[in-house]
């Protein structure tokens, strides 16, 4: 797959793309989507949320001094802003949950998909994506304390649908 | 179940999730193509926009940034509430598009309306104005500027967190990632704000001015049923809820103006 993705990826585009983006794409897109998915729980929406996060790190790409973290903020900010319109067009339409795959953890994936959106990215993005907490909570703009507070109360549900 | 095997369990759960998804290979030009075309037809979005963003027209009102297909409209407040009819723009404007962005940001698209707030002081009526015109026009150093007049003394915050640059690059890199903050600018300060005044037990030569707070849920210990929801202009239900449920207090973007008319935070977090 990563094969077919570098060959596409340096076909016509090529040329309007710098070599270090495509470099990233390479590396990064798989992986974002699937972080996207964890926030999202909709591998559509997470496509486009990471679409639009590497069209964003193109436009900033001549300034951008860390361009993996560059992207990742936005994939975050992209899965919130996700979240927001979700709720707001809830009354609207219908959101349709997507079979991805069906693990033997439906309960905890369940709750997770309840969580409010910080509660829910502080707990994907340290035990998936590993990040320290003075990152996430610069992701997530808040305190490293508040990511704390946000994992132990995330937890906290999650322990409920175990012990149910 | 201790702690280690519950974080255990979500760990491998997320990493089953994770692992089940099929992400398919897309080339960057279709990556781009479809970005754009969900902004030349974005109309999940405009919908999201339309639900978020109150325009509350008003004769004495003042407008930033497009309504609809029509002309920007720039109003700006004066003392004593009259209104007066301003030009905004010094560079390029035309009769149909009298506010041209300094450059692109997410308050050029918001169709948000300054209406007068007569209980400011002439001074923080007039930098709130100041601070609607440089948003609308997407002024990123004009803001900074303006932020940071103040001074070291008095100081502006923008970020809780370790930021390696000013106001504006905050901004911008903020913008880029598609956190419309000076959309949200514009949003704030088109709510109802409080004043906030020192508490009373500081003895008066320590006392700091009072400062004007917007949205006013921020502004007061023990919000009102009122306070929350002014939010609901553009924040969902369950925005607030949660605000209210996990935090008891609204860490959303806000602002504030000293009865001096020093700007000194427009920020969120906590």
């Amino acid at each position: 797959m990563v094969m077919t993705m570098v060959a596409m990826a340096e076909g016509s585009g090529r040329g309007e793309w710098p070599a270090g983006l495509v470099e990233l794409y390479r590396e990064r897109y798989a992986p974002m989507v699937r972080l996207a998915y964890l926030l999202t729980g909709s591998t559509a929406a997470a496509e486009e949320v990471v679409q639009d996060a590497f069209v964003r790190v193109h436009r900033s790409w001549s300034r951008a001094r860390a361009p993996e973290a560059y992207l990742r903020a936005a994939v975050v900010n992209g899965t919130r802003s996700w979240g927001r319109r979700q709720s707001l067009e809830r009354s609207h339409l219908r959101v349709v949950r997507e079979p991805v795959a069906a693990p033997p953890d439906d309960g905890l994936w369940d709750v997770l998909a309840t969580l409010p959106h910080r509660q829910r990215a502080a707990i994907v993005l340290r035990y998936y994506d590993d990040r320290p907490d003075d990152e996430i909570a610069a992701l997530l703009g808040c305190r490293p304390a508040t990511v704390r507070t946000a994992i132990h109360r995330g937890l906290a549900a999650m322990r409920k649908e175990i012990d149910r | 179940m201790n702690d280690d095997q519950l974080e255990d369990a979500v760990r491998q759960m997320l990493r089953n999730r994770a692992d089940a998804v099929t992400v398919p290979t897309r080339p960057l030009d279709e990556i781009g193509a479809a970005a754009g075309a969900r902004r030349a037809n974005p109309s999940r979005r405009l919908l999201a926009v339309a639900a978020s963003v109150a325009v509350v027209a008003g004769a004495a009102g003042i407008a930033f940034g497009r309504s609809g297909d029509g002309p920007t409209t720039v109003v700006a407040e004066r003392g004593g509430g009259r209104t007066e009819t301003t030009a905004v723009t010094p560079t390029s404007a035309s009769p149909d598009d009298p506010v041209t962005p300094v450059e692109a940001c997410s308050a050029a698209a918001a169709s948000v309306v300054l209406e007068p707030q007569p209980q400011l002081p002439p001074k923080v009526a007039a930098i709130r104005t100041k601070i609607g015109e440089l948003a609308a026009r997407c002024d990123f150093d004009g803001l900074e500027e303006m932020a940071l007049s103040n001074g070291p003394d008095v100081g502006f915050t923008f970020t809780y967190g370790g930021a390696e640059q000013g106001p504006a690059g905050y901004w911008r890199d903020r913008e880029a990632e598609g956190e419309p903050v000076l959309r949200r600018l514009l949003e704030v300060l088109s709510l109802r704000p409080v004043r906030q005044d020192p508490p009373a037990e500081v003895a008066p030569e320590d006392r700091a001015p009072p400062q004007w707070v917007w949205p006013a849920v921020s502004g007061t210990d023990r919000p009102s049923e009122q306070d929350w929801d002014d939010l609901r202009a553009f924040h969902s239900d369950e925005e607030i809820a949660e605000a209210r449920e996990h935090a008891g207090a609204w860490y959303g973007y806000r602002v504030g103006i000293t009865q001096d008319g020093d700007w000194i935070y427009f920020v969120a977090g906590d």
